[in-house]
């Protein structure tokens, strides 16, 4: 994917409205003559507008839920209120902002967790700005000679404590989505179809937290002939990998375990070999394998195809089936590790974002999602270990 | 002829302290986003505690340049100008990693904000108080 293009698959096309909205406020606010000669209500004013016209815009994209509407109506207004308190330098644009962003953030994530929408970049930069302005809120100003040591650090406290619950809580909702999108899969249906409401019921992981996906060209129905592709591509590759049933036969054809997490349901072997060997979706030559691997047993579950060049996409016979993602890690150089770019964009300290080459599981191991979903379930793959896995 | 009066309501606004605090909470929100990359780094690396290091004294420093921020600290503000051009520079090393054909690079919006936007954000606030410091806030009683 080029970079505009991934950068706008992170957007919801019923989000649309309410970014164009807050872009605009973020664009104006700031030169409103007048109003509150501090930085800190001035900084405060324009966040706080923003974050109303967001909300006030978000029905225009949203038909869906009537009580959906009316909180999206009743938060922007909100928002507008102690927008205007802070503009005009009244009292009560603090209190007010204290209490309303974490009941917002709250709605938020109860949407989130009870599958309501799917995490995008527009909900997650909103609540961000929010964060900010109930920061400002919360943390009083400070005065010398009046110190207020305990409200600080209550603020401070809470500012931080915020900002990292509401992205774990963004993250881990994508994270389920993703699963159960995967599980929700089949033969005749795309993976990963079934929970966003726009683009055509189609996952696209817009939190674009770890998993990056590439809308699908067309419908998400495969044709006649596409799922007879992917069914004889599902049959080539267990076929063909029926030699790999033992750890020590896949290690003896040069697969390597990784540096970290030998053990567990989801232990993923790479061949170096065959990840330069320019062969693409050669079901005889996968680049990575997957194993699960406990209590001295292990059975294969799948393999994963990946591309050699990153950006660069994968074939897809099977339409919508054969659906390709990438991954957006942070690597990190001191000491030299890997982690998963946040809901909010970011990596740990000494740690660059990048994105790796597209990749596609096909299981062998016939799990509920079917050969081509996103992921298996832990408690399925741990049951077909017990029942199937071979000593290592 | 009217000759042109200055805007003083912008005079007064440029005098008006609370730049130090706005820079305060823009990094309190720096170390809450990056506990959570820690925390994502953590998971990944099977809970290896040498993963926290980096990260948590990341926070650290930044908790104290903030601290040391709205106490009028010159020092403090060029640390936290250096934290922040740290920032930018790893933004502009994952673009150029994406140029490598094994990598890309993925542009998000919240990326942009908290790896570009929030920096520069923090860096020019941080510069100008460095030209023209803030006048000490009136102490409780002192009138004005």
């Amino acid at each position: 994917m080029n970079p505009v293009e991934s950068l706008l698959t992170g957007i919801a096309p019923e989000h649309t409205a309410a970014l164009a909205a807050g872009i605009v406020a973020c664009l104006f606010l700031p030169f409103l003559r007048g109003g509150p000669a501090g930085p800190v209500p001035r900084w405060s004013f324009v966040l706080l507008g923003a974050a109303g016209a967001v909300h006030l815009a978000l029905p225009l994209g949203h038909r869906d839920s009537a009580l959906l509407t009316v909180g999206f109506l009743g938060s922007g207004i909100g928002y507008g209120l102690l927008a205007w308190l802070a503009f005009t330098g009244r009292r009560g644009w603090r209190t007010g902002t204290v209490l309303l962003v974490p009941l917002n953030l709250l709605g938020y994530v109860i949407v989130l967790l009870r599958g309501g929408e799917e995490a995008d970049q527009v909900g997650i930069a909103a609540a961000l700005v929010e964060l900010v302005a109930f920061g400002l809120a919360a943390v009083p100003q400070r005065v010398p000679g009046r110190p207020r040591r305990l409200l600080r650090g209550l603020g401070s406290t809470s500012t931080v404590a915020g900002v990292l619950l509401t992205g774990l809580v963004i993250w881990l909702s994508t994270l389920q989505a993703h699963q159960s999108a995967g599980s929700a899969a089949s033969a005749e249906e795309a993976p990963a179809v079934g929970h966003s409401h726009a683009g055509g019921h189609e996952h696209l992981a817009r939190a674009q937290a770890g998993v990056i996906m590439r809308p699908l060209p067309g419908d998400h129905h495969p044709t006649a002939a596409q799922s007879a592709a992917a069914a004889r591509l599902a049959s080539a590759t267990r076929e063909s990998m029926r030699r790999f049933a033992r750890l020590a036969d896949a290690l003896a054809a040069g697969y390597r375990l990784p540096i970290t997490g030998r053990t567990g349901t989801d232990v993923h072997l790479e061949h170096p070999g065959f990840k330069a060997d320019g062969a693409v979706l050669d079901p005889a030559r996968p680049e990575m394998l997957v194993f699960a691997i406990e209590d001295g047993r292990a059975s294969l579950l799948g393999v994963v195809f990946v591309m050699e060049r990153a950006g660069a996409a994968g074939p897809d016979p099977g339409g919508p089936v054969t659906r390709w993602h990438a991954h957006n890690l942070c690597l990190s150089v001191a000491p030299p590790g890997i982690g998963v770019v946040t809901p909010y964009g970011g990596c740990p300290a000494l740690a660059v974002a990048v994105t790796v080459p597209e990749m596609m599981h096909v299981w062998t191991s016939d799990p509920p999602g079917g050969a081509f979903a996103e992921g298996v379930e832990q408690v399925w793959a741990r049951d077909y270990l017990h029942r199937n896995g071979l000593p290592t | 002829m009217r000759t042109p009066q200055p805007d003083r309501v912008d005079e007064s606004r440029r005098r008006e302290p609370g730049r130090a605090d706005v820079v305060y909470v823009l990094l309190l929100v720096q170390v809450g986003a990056g506990l959570l990359a820690m925390l994502g780094e953590l998971l990944f690396m099977g809970g290896n505690p040498l993963y926290a290091l980096a990260p948590m004294t990341k926070a650290a420093v930044t908790l104290v340049f903030a601290a040391l921020v709205v106490r009028g600290r010159r020092g403090a503000l060029i640390g936290v100008v250096a934290l922040q051009l740290l920032t930018l520079a790893g933004f502009a090393v994952s673009v150029v990693a994406g140029a490598l054909p094994q990598l890309d690079f993925t542009p998000t919006l919240t990326g942009l904000l908290t790896g570009v936007a929030l920096p520069v954000a923090v860096t020019v606030t941080c510069v100008r108080l460095l030209i023209e410091p803030e006048p000490e806030p009136a102490a409780p009683g002192v009138a004005g």
